[in-house]
């Protein structure tokens, strides 16, 4: 039953409580109320009877005393003007025997009833008196009994007087619980209502999971404190929930981000072991291109040392050697200046430059190998003169790049045209009839170290470097280049767009050549009374240039060290100065700035030129940086240095 | 021990009395009764005394019965052989010349019990009447009241009224 009540609703509880205390304490109250009523009637009772009980015993004392018991019955008829009174008995002193009766609603005991049984019981009251005789007077005082009297009341008005009171009770408990009902009703929505829309919004936000809803206080009571504590407590879940949520997306995130960076990580790997494949099939590649020409070399000298040879296969030895030798140090070149773009240190000798005469002089370079392979390579140059902001050398190395490669791919009888026109800037095009590019290889077609066909048995020589070179030289004037991607077999199309035009007249043409190229170099005569000094470490290089520049008609001293040359420098001033930078000891650089450090009059001022096997840029800048006045790398071309020397003499 | 006595006496004197000596046993119990139902003028201390002419017909039970106390006064009996003004009641046996007796009782406030058929008529107080087996008593009130006796209601109520049955 307790745990059903536990588990009844607070309305339930609350009106059962009202109710259970209401009946309980009017209960209680009324209860006593008529315990202590009922004690005072029975008291009040049993005075009363007493002190009947005393006035008649006192009037029937004589009666008794002298036996005459007519006069005691005549004394106990008073009794019936007592209500409740049920028998009146009168018992003789001598044996206690009945001498005179009342009966009304009870019958007297034969013999005079012990004191111990009388009193209270459910039927009624008894009391025995002692008759005592008492004087004239009738005053009562003390005295020797001369008989007893028993009387025996009915306790009817205690019953009424319960009945009544036990209606009354009941009647009142009745209203009591009616109107504590109504008012509990009323009390029940003060304490009741509160709660239940307490819970009624905790099951909401339960079972919708929605945080936002907030209990709302009606009251400042405990209800009050629960619901503000409530709603406290929904504002820290709501912020945790916030929280959570955020904590999910950021972590979501970094998972995301995680992936994406393991991805790209992936990718990379991917790359690099791509561009390891690439190095590796790019050595291999430069260790074949490298190996060709130098077979042709070493096997050529080789003949020409221990076989008597004809004049005429003696000039084609010589030819053939030269060629390679040409095409070898065309390779360095080219990977020079790979490194020099992986760097970033590629420089632009930026001047106005004319893009026609560039492609005249390239297609003037390709056109011998384009007739031997009977190509008709065919120009259409719309704007002429093409003048733009840009590196005459470089961008002529992009042409030549370009042509030589549609000549090279072009079977013979084919053909390539060359277009320039002004749209946009400038483009060049440069279609050719060969086999065209493979569509899966148009992507990589720009990127250094690759080849359509990485295979050794390959057709066609060459790094792969060539097309990048390109397409960083024309990135680097602002422009693009570009190939369509044209199906295999209806040949290749490469596209550059040099958005840079300059709106001027045709300038000085020869400017836009290279320099040298233009100056007569004649053989026994050019370098004809000039005193040329020779420092170098090693012997081969020495025996070189002395040959190269007395064929030129120069005077030559040789010396190995610094040390020599400053002491020959001092016994004889050559016009000019050539001097290796790598030395043993003191180097090229030391040479220069003791030379410059002394006056004119000792040589401070003599010309000199570095010629050496550092070759990069910064090594020119260096050297010009030292006091050089000219930098020649190797190997080099007799007639570049000839025209160098011829150069820094005339300044 | 004297209402155990009494106790004892009683019944037997209010059950019979068929012979002589159980008819004065009773009469002498009653004499000592009826002082509890009178009260004498002052002094209202010191002790009552119960007398008996000298023809004493109770012999020596006078003597035990006339003993103890009523109402808180010592009770003394006392035979006399001549009026005696002292007596608070006086018994005047049948046969005994009651008018000197009774003229100085009247005087000395003296309750007077007789049992001869005029002794209230001669100007006695209370008469013993035998009714058939028991024993009953006649009363003068007014006699008793002059004399200055007062006798309780209680006891004038259960009297014969001289010449007819009281109601």
């Amino acid at each position: 039953m307790s745990i059903r009540l536990h588990d009844l609703p607070i309305r339930r509880k609350l009106l059962i409580l009202t109710l259970a205390s209401t009946a309980s304490a009017l209960v209680f109250s009324s209860g006593g109320f008529v315990i202590w009523d009922i004690v005072q009637l029975a008291s009040g009772i049993r005075q009363t009877t007493q002190a009947q009980a005393k006035l008649v015993a006192d009037s029937g004392a004589a009666a008794v005393e002298f036996g005459i018991d007519e006069t005691a019955d005549e004394t106990l008829q008073a009794l019936n003007r007592l209500d409740h009174l049920q028998a009146g008995c009168l018992y003789r002193l001598s044996d206690k025997s009945l001498l005179a009766k009342y009966q009304r609603g009870r019958s007297c005991p034969a013999a005079l009833p012990d004191a111990a049984d009388t009193g209270f019981s459910w039927s009624g009251f008894g009391v025995v008196e002692n008759v005592i005789a008492t004087g004239v007077t009738e005053v009562p005082r003390e005295g020797k009994a001369v008989g007893w009297l028993y009387l025996e009341r009915d306790i009817d008005d205690i019953y009424a007087r319960l009945r009544v009171e036990g209606l009354t009770v009941l009647g009142l408990l009745l209203l009591a619980i009616v109107i504590s009902f109504l008012l509990s009703s009323r009390l029940q929505r003060a304490v009741a209502d509160p709660l239940l829309e307490l819970a009624e919004t905790t099951r909401r936000i339960s079972s919708s999971r929605d945080y936002s809803l907030r209990a709302i206080p009606h009251s400042q009571d405990e209800v009050g404190v629960v619901v503000h504590a409530v709603n406290d407590m929904l504002d820290r879940i709501g912020e945790r929930t916030t929280e959570l949520s955020k904590a999910n997306a950021e972590l979501e995130h970094e998972v995301q981000e995680r992936r994406r960076v393991e991805g790209e990580r992936v990718a990379a790997l991917e790359r690099e072991r791509d561009a390891n494949r690439l190095k590796d099939e790019f050595l291999a590649t430069l260790s074949h291109e490298l190996r060709t020409p130098l077979n042709a070399v070493l096997g050529w000298t080789r003949v020409l040392r221990t076989a008597r040879v004809e004049p005429a296969t003696q000039a084609r030895a010589l030819e053939s050697i030269e060629r390679n030798a040409r095409v070898q140090a065309r390779l360095i070149e080219d990977l020079l200046e790979v490194s020099r773009i992986v760097t970033g240190k590629l420089r632009l000798r930026m001047g106005e430059t004319d893009l026609a005469t560039i492609v005249d002089e390239a297609a003037e370079v390709v056109q011998p190998a384009a007739a031997a392979k009977r190509l008709r390579l065919t120009l259409r140059i719309d704007a002429r003169p093409a003048m733009t902001a840009g590196d005459a050398d470089r961008l002529q190395q992009v042409v030549w790049n370009l042509l030589s490669n549609a000549v090279k791919f072009t079977p013979p009888d084919g053909q390539v045209i060359v277009t320039l026109e002004r749209r946009d800037g400038y483009r060049l095009t440069v279609r050719d009839t060969g086999p065209g590019i493979d569509v899966k290889f148009v992507p990589f077609v720009f990127e250094p170290f690759r080849q359509a066909d990485g295979s050794i048995g390959r057709e066609h020589g060459g790094l792969g470097l060539g097309l990048a070179i390109a397409k960083r030289l024309v990135e680097l004037h602002g422009g693009t280049i570009g190939t369509h991607a044209a199906a295999e077999g209806t040949g290749a199309v490469f596209e550059v767009h040099l958005p840079s035009v300059i709106d001027a007249p045709a300038g000085d043409r020869r400017r836009l050549l290279p320099r040298d190229r233009r100056e007569p170099v004649a053989v026994g005569t050019f370098l004809r009374d000039v005193y040329v000094l020779v420092v170098d470490d090693e012997e081969d290089a020495r025996a070189l240039l002395e040959t190269a520049l007395t064929g030129f008609g120069a005077e030559v001293t040789t010396v190995a060290t610094v040390d020599e040359a400053l002491k020959e420098i001092d016994r004889h001033a050559p016009d000019v100065l050539l001097s290796d930078i790598g030395m043993p000891l003191e180097d090229g650089y030391a040479l220069i700035q003791q030379l410059r450090a002394r006056p004119a009059a000792r040589g401070g001022s003599i010309p000199a030129i570095a010629v050496t096997a550092y070759a990069s840029s910064r090594d020119r800048r260096l050297a010009e940086a030292a006091g050089y006045q000219d930098h020649i790398a190797k190997p080099f071309e007799p007639a570049d240095v000839a025209r160098a020397v011829a150069r820094v003499r005339r300044r | 021990m004297r209402i155990t006595l009494l106790g004892l006496v009683l019944p037997g004197l209010l059950l019979g009395a068929q012979t002589t000596s159980d008819e004065y046993d009773l009469k002498a119990a009653y004499l000592f009764s009826f002082l509890k139902y009178v009260e004498w003028p002052s002094p209202s201390s010191g002790p009552l005394v119960v007398c008996v002419t000298q023809s004493n017909p109770f012999g020596s039970r006078f003597k035990e019965t006339m003993t103890g106390d009523v109402n808180g006064r010592t009770v003394e009996p006392r035979v006399i052989r001549s009026p005696d003004p002292g007596c608070h009641a006086l018994f005047i046996p049948r046969g005994v010349a009651a008018r000197p007796l009774l003229k100085v009782a009247q005087s000395s406030a003296t309750l007077t019990v007789g049992e001869s058929r005029d002794f209230i008529a001669q100007g006695g107080m209370i008469n013993f009447v035998m009714q058939g087996s028991k024993l009953r008593f006649e009363i003068d009130a007014e006699t008793a009241e002059r004399a200055g006796v007062r006798i309780s209601a209680q006891l004038l109520r259960l009297r014969l009224v001289p010449g007819g049955e009281q109601p």
